[in-house]
């Protein structure tokens, strides 16, 4: 039976993603969604589905672009407890006939035991202490063994996986695929008014960072300035000391969607290793890498204020372009580079294929991954670093720094910058004079990243006085 | 050099930044709503990086590195060996498969398409590979690059691969022991927390009613193992649950400062472009003049 446009789609109890409905596991974080929705109605009950169907998919996959009645979420769920799963894309008219009144869980439906549930750590929790707190524990025949398996999430559930999709979030959403929100005054009435004002707050924040950014370069630079998170002097040292001519593999993983950020990070390092005359090889796993390379490395030329910096960029970057294949492409990066490298050898010169070439025999003398997303290091440290055993550097976006840095403290990396703060602290460290421009930019920066943090704090704390007053009239 | 970066005229840099205003004020628009302007912009962005991709990838992939040696002069030096052979049409006979695989999509009618079922069994076949790699290469990666190399951080094992850190102060062993007991500590308490979430008696209590009529009587459980021990377990286990759910929020808090440092980067990096850079374009100059006389 058609159930719903094929656009339909629910959100993850586990992570929050929003799901094609046809999707039997997340696409973001693997869960088994079918696992999670409510069991088909039972026999008898829908006269236009036959019971074969109805088993059918309770074990087939379904269908491309046709919903499965039986794993169809519940609508209009007002129940704090019931999952978030609500299909985007049905139609109002198949709610008002009271479809969705057969579809909701029978108490007496058969659940699934526990097994294992998807990837990646996403095993479905099961309960240990059971075995501690009673003898009888999970195999106790009275006991529901799948209260985490059913499709309530409880509230402490709820708080988990809110704390889940916080972790496992390191870019923005598209605009398409963020959180559906409801208008149901109940949940409203849940959550406190402060949802309402999210619009009059996002136009606070925005016109205290154009104030900022007008007039916070015209202050006199006073105060503290950005601090170095530990990891930035090693990075400082292993450029420092590299050799001229050394090669450097640079693996550019950002592209335009995060240069906001990360090209005050990158820049730096950049500029750096063209001051220490490094070799880099440059290449990027994403399609817009390459050409934000190029521009970011042209940037970082004109700072060296040298008087032929074209003859820079052919004697020191060597641009191997787009490696395809993600994770899978990487090992073999580790193991011989001038094979693994996208280098198309008709628009390379002779010289620097044997630079290539030498790559291979010797490897590289430091391996920087430059990255606005922590997954990026971690497959370097994973696929590449055990193989090749060479120094890697991360320059990573400020919120990626706090997932890299244990593989700092354990000497996987040899150095990290993270966000705008550890690329300004950087620039300071540079052996050149910045100009009147530069130096307000930066201060133009400073000033709007300190409004917008003064302006997030002031609403938090009103939010929580406005909360604590709600809650004492109540 | 790649024919990419021949780089482009001024006029056309210029234009870059007037279109990229365009495309930033269409799907900034979506703030005040959903409009039709905001999905225009999406749409648009969202096409020229299909189609930008498509080119590099025939460019930089396809073209140099699979069809140009195939059909290369015998005699050049890019014409394949017979090794070569092999790595080259291997990937053209799977990528064949998956596009056959791919023809369903095509919506055609399956009553006139009697073969759809063999070309999704062909396709399989690619998307075993594909999969079974990924699988394998992540599996290994996982252990080889993260589970044994943390862990033998934690517990300070020698690592003959590990790339040797800047050395610590003097007294940095007697601290060693305390954070490797903060780690565990921490470590243990937030997986019981994800785990098993607020944990012990309650649970206990709301899933055996019908077993005990006291909760003395539930904590000495069918096998009378005495009430002591399970209440020392079950206390023990509760506050260490307890470490580490607050130890997950105070990580939480950091993150979430991270990330608001991250997203202000983003926005004042887009606002300063807005204000200071494109205003200094000689083409905005330009238009800017025209207005202006336009006005007057």
């Amino acid at each position: 039976m058609e159930t719903g446009s094929p656009l339909a789609a629910f959100d993850c109890p586990h992570c929050g993603y929003s799901n094609p409905a046809a999707s039997q596991f997340c696409v973001h974080c693997g869960t088994n969604l079918a696992r999670r929705q409510p069991p088909p109605a039972p026999a008898g009950e829908s006269a236009d589905e036959p019971n074969d169907l109805a088993a059918a998919q309770e074990t087939a996959p379904p269908r491309p672009g046709v919903a499965s009645e039986g794993r169809k979420p519940s609508a209009g769920s007002t129940d704090p407890g019931a999952p978030r799963t609500r299909p985007h894309g049905s139609s109002e008219a198949e709610e008002a006939t009271g479809e969705t009144g057969k579809e909701k869980p029978e108490p007496d439906a058969v659940r699934p035991g526990p097994s294992l549930g998807g990837l990646g750590g996403l095993l479905e929790p099961a309960d240990p202490l059971a075995f501690i707190a009673s003898d009888a524990g999970a195999l106790d025949p009275t006991r529901d063994p799948s209260t985490a398996l059913s499709g309530e999430l409880t509230t402490d559930e709820e708080e988990r996986r809110q704390l889940r999709q916080l972790f496992s979030e390191d870019l923005p959403l598209p605009v398409g695929a963020r959180p559906a929100t409801t208008s149901d005054t109940e949940e409203t009435a849940r959550n406190g008014n402060g949802l309402q004002r999210q619009f009059w707050l996002e136009m606070v924040l925005l016109l205290g960072m154009v104030g900022a950014l007008l007039w916070g370069g015209q202050l006199p630079p006073g105060g503290a300035g950005p601090h170095p998170l530990p990891g930035l002097e090693q990075v400082h040292r292993q450029i420092d000391t590299l050799p001229p001519n050394s090669l450097v593999l640079v693996n550019w993983a950002y592209d335009p969607a995060t240069a906001g950020e990360m090209d005050l990070v990158a820049k730096p390092l950049i500029e750096h290793l063209l001051q220490r005359q490094a070799k880099l090889i440059v290449f990027s796993q994403l399609p817009g890498g390459p050409a934000t390379a190029r521009r970011v490395i042209a940037s970082a030329e004109e700072s060296l204020q040298r008087p032929s910096r074209t003859q820079i960029t052919a004697n020191l970057v060597i641009e191997a372009g787009y490696l395809p294949g993600g994770a899978a492409s990487l090992p073999l990066l580790g193991v011989a580079p001038a094979r693994a490298l996208p280098v198309d050898p008709g628009w390379v010169e002779l010289r620097e294929r044997f630079s290539i070439a030498a790559l291979g025999e010797t490897g590289p003398a430091l391996s920087l991954v430059i990255a606005a997303r922590a997954e990026d290091v971690r497959r370097w440290l994973e696929q590449v670093q055990p193989l090749n055993g060479g120094p890697v550097v991360a320059a990573t976006s400020a919120v990626a720094g706090p997932a890299v840095r244990p593989y700092l403290h354990s000497g996987q990396l040899a150095g990290l910058v993270s966000g705008w703060d550890g690329g300004a602290v950087y620039v300071r460290r540079l052996d050149r004079a910045r100009g009147a421009a530069e130096q307000g930019r930066s201060l133009r920066l400073a000033s709007g990243q300190n409004w917008g943090v003064a302006i997030l704090i002031l609403a938090l704390l009103l939010g929580n006085l406005a909360g604590l007053n709600q809650r004492r009239y109540r | 050099m790649s024919p990419f970066s021949s780089g482009l005229p001024g006029v056309l840099q210029d234009a870059g930044l007037v279109l990229g205003l365009f495309m930033s004020l269409t799907i900034g628009s979506y703030l005040i709503r959903d409009n039709f302007l905001a999905r225009l912009g999406q749409y648009v962005l969202i096409g020229a990086g299909l189609g930008y991709l498509a080119v590099l990838v025939w460019r930089n992939v396809l073209w140099p590195r699979l069809f140009a040696p195939l059909i290369a002069d015998p005699l050049s030096w890019q014409s394949p060996t017979g090794s070569d052979l092999s790595n080259l049409w291997l990937p053209i006979l799977l990528g064949v498969l998956m596009w056959g695989g791919g023809l369903e999509l095509l919506r055609l009618p399956p009553d006139r398409f009697a073969g759809r079922v063999l070309l999704r069994l062909l396709a399989a076949a690619p998307a075993a590979i594909l999969g079974g790699v990924v699988l394998g290469v992540a599996v290994s990666g996982a252990v080889q690059g993260t589970l044994w190399p943390l862990l033998a951080a934690a517990l300070q094992l020698p690592q003959a691969e590990a790339v040797a850190a800047a050395p610590g102060p003097a007294d940095s062993g007697r601290a060693a022991w305390l954070v490797r007991l903060l780690t565990l500590l921490i470590t243990g308490g937030v997986l019981i927390h994800l785990q098993n979430g607020p944990i012990a008696g309650e649970k206990e209590n709301r899933t055996s009613p019908s077993r005990a009529s006291s909760p003395q009587e539930a904590d000495a459980g069918a096998g009378g193992r005495p009430n002591l021990y399970r209440m020392l377990i079950l206390t023990l286990l509760r506050v260490w649950e307890g470490i580490g759910r607050r130890a997950l929020w105070l990580a939480a808090g950091i993150i979430f400062a991270r990330l608001v440092a991250s997203r202000f980067s983003l926005a004042l990096a887009r606002l300063d472009y807005l204000l200071f850079e494109l205003p200094r374009s000689d083409l905005w100059q330009l238009l800017w003049a025209l207005l202006r006389g336009g006005g007057s």
